[in-house]
This record gives C-alpha cells, structure tokens and sequence, in this order.
C-alpha cells in the first residue's frame, strides 16, 4: 500500500527538508518504520529506544487519532494520508 | 531570534494572566525569515491538561491536529508555543523537556500573584540535553 506520511514543521529538517513522504506498508506501524528507513533522522524524534512511537507522538489516520483506532496494528489502504503531529505539554 | 510586538506581547501576557492560578498556553504563528522568526499573529489555546493545570499544560491531539491542518493551509507557520509558569519563574521545567521540539520557540511567562513578572523564550538543544535561550525582540505594534 503506497502511503502519504505528513511530517510536521519541527521534524521536517531531519527528512531533508520535505514536508510529505511516500512509504510502503500495510499498518500504521509498518509505514512509519518505513519512513524511518528514508529518514533515519527521524527515529530517535518518533520512537523509543524499545522501537514503540514515543508517547509524544500523534499519529492521525485521516482525520482520526490511530489512538482510538487500533494504534499501529491500524490497517492502512492504498493512497491513505498519515500525519504525524508532536504533542505540546509540559509543566 | 524571536521578533514580535508590543501588541502581540501584551496579548501574551493578557492571556497567562486571565489564566492564573494556572497555567495559560497558546500559539505562535508567523514565519522565519533568515533565521529570524517574525510572529505575524498569536493565539491562545485551551489548556487541555488531565492534570493539575496549575502545574502542567498540554494542547489536545485533537487541536494539535486542528493547527496543523491550518499550517498546511495558511499563510503562517507554527512558530511556538507559549505557557505561563504560575508563581514560578520563567524557566523551563523537566516535564517541559520530555515534550519539547528543537525548531519551535518556547516562550515561558512567570505570573506572579496574578500578574506578569518575567519572561524569556527557549530553544532546545539539538541534542535535546537542555535549553538555550533565545534572543527576544519586541517592537512597536
């Protein structure tokens, strides 16, 4: 499944600058480990050192929150759109 | 640099302190010229904190997604994010460290009793060890 993965604006320095990658993969975790492999940069920003999304991390599917769909095992289909998002917080 | 104006500043201030006791968040749009970022507009955003909202703040996923979508879309950018450190200084705390972004401009409020004190904007470190601060300029509106 040919897949657009969203990068917002404070992660796109470490993928060369682009704002939209196309990767392969059937789940939202297989295409977001395959935007790694084109931007190894990116890993430490997305995952945690156990290789799970770090949980400042938001992965939309869509319009929906891959949270409250089924987290990375979430089927994804030929011509879908990921859009990563960074949490804002703190104290 | 962090470039803005009185008037955006004042609504900075304006909006940490309505907040008070706790802490009041909000958004910086503009863009980045040679390496300056010119704040062309500033927003204010729920705190959306689970938590004790005295002592933490955090933008929903939902409107994360919501600001991102009109980032695409406008003519600004996301330059940072603004908080207010109620009756604490204007320096970042560890929380604020685990969920910081290099790039972005973190501009911190200390309120006082319900009134601004001190301020300062911060950048984290590439290497995501710490802080460095960031060179403010407010001009005229």
């Amino acid at each position: 499944m040919s897949v657009s993965v969203l990068l917002p604006t404070a992660l796109q320095r470490y993928a060369n600058d682009q704002e939209q990658l196309s990767v392969e993969g059937a789940t939202v975790g297989e295409s977001l480990k395959a935007v790694i492999e084109q931007a190894p940069q990116l890993g430490k920003h997305l995952f945690d050192t156990n290789g799970n999304i770090r949980s400042f991390v938001n992965v939309y599917l869509g319009d929906d929150d891959t949270r409250y769909l089924s987290g990375n095992e979430t089927p994804v289909k030929d011509g879908d759109t990921l859009t990563i998002i960074p949490s804002i917080a703190g104290g | 640099m962090l470039r803005l104006n009185q008037k955006q500043f004042d609504f900075i201030k304006a909006s940490c302190e309505q907040a008070y006791p706790d802490e009041g968040c909000g958004v910086l749009w503009g863009e980045t010229i040679d390496g300056v970022k010119h704040v062309r507009a500033v927003e204010e955003v729920p705190n959306d904190s689970g938590g004790d909202k005295r002592r933490r703040f955090e933008l929903s996923a939902a409107t994360l997604f919501s600001l991102t979508k009109r980032e695409r879309t406008g003519p600004h950018k996301l330059l940072g994010f603004y908080h207010s450190h109620p009756d604490h200084p204007a320096v970042p705390s560890s929380v604020d460290k685990d969920a910081a972004w290099p790039v972005y401009s973190y501009p911190i409020i200390s309120v006082v009793h319900g009134h601004t004190t001190t301020w300062n904007s911060w950048v984290l470190k590439e290497d995501g060890s710490g802080y460095d601060a960031e060179v403010v300029e407010v001009v005229a509106a």
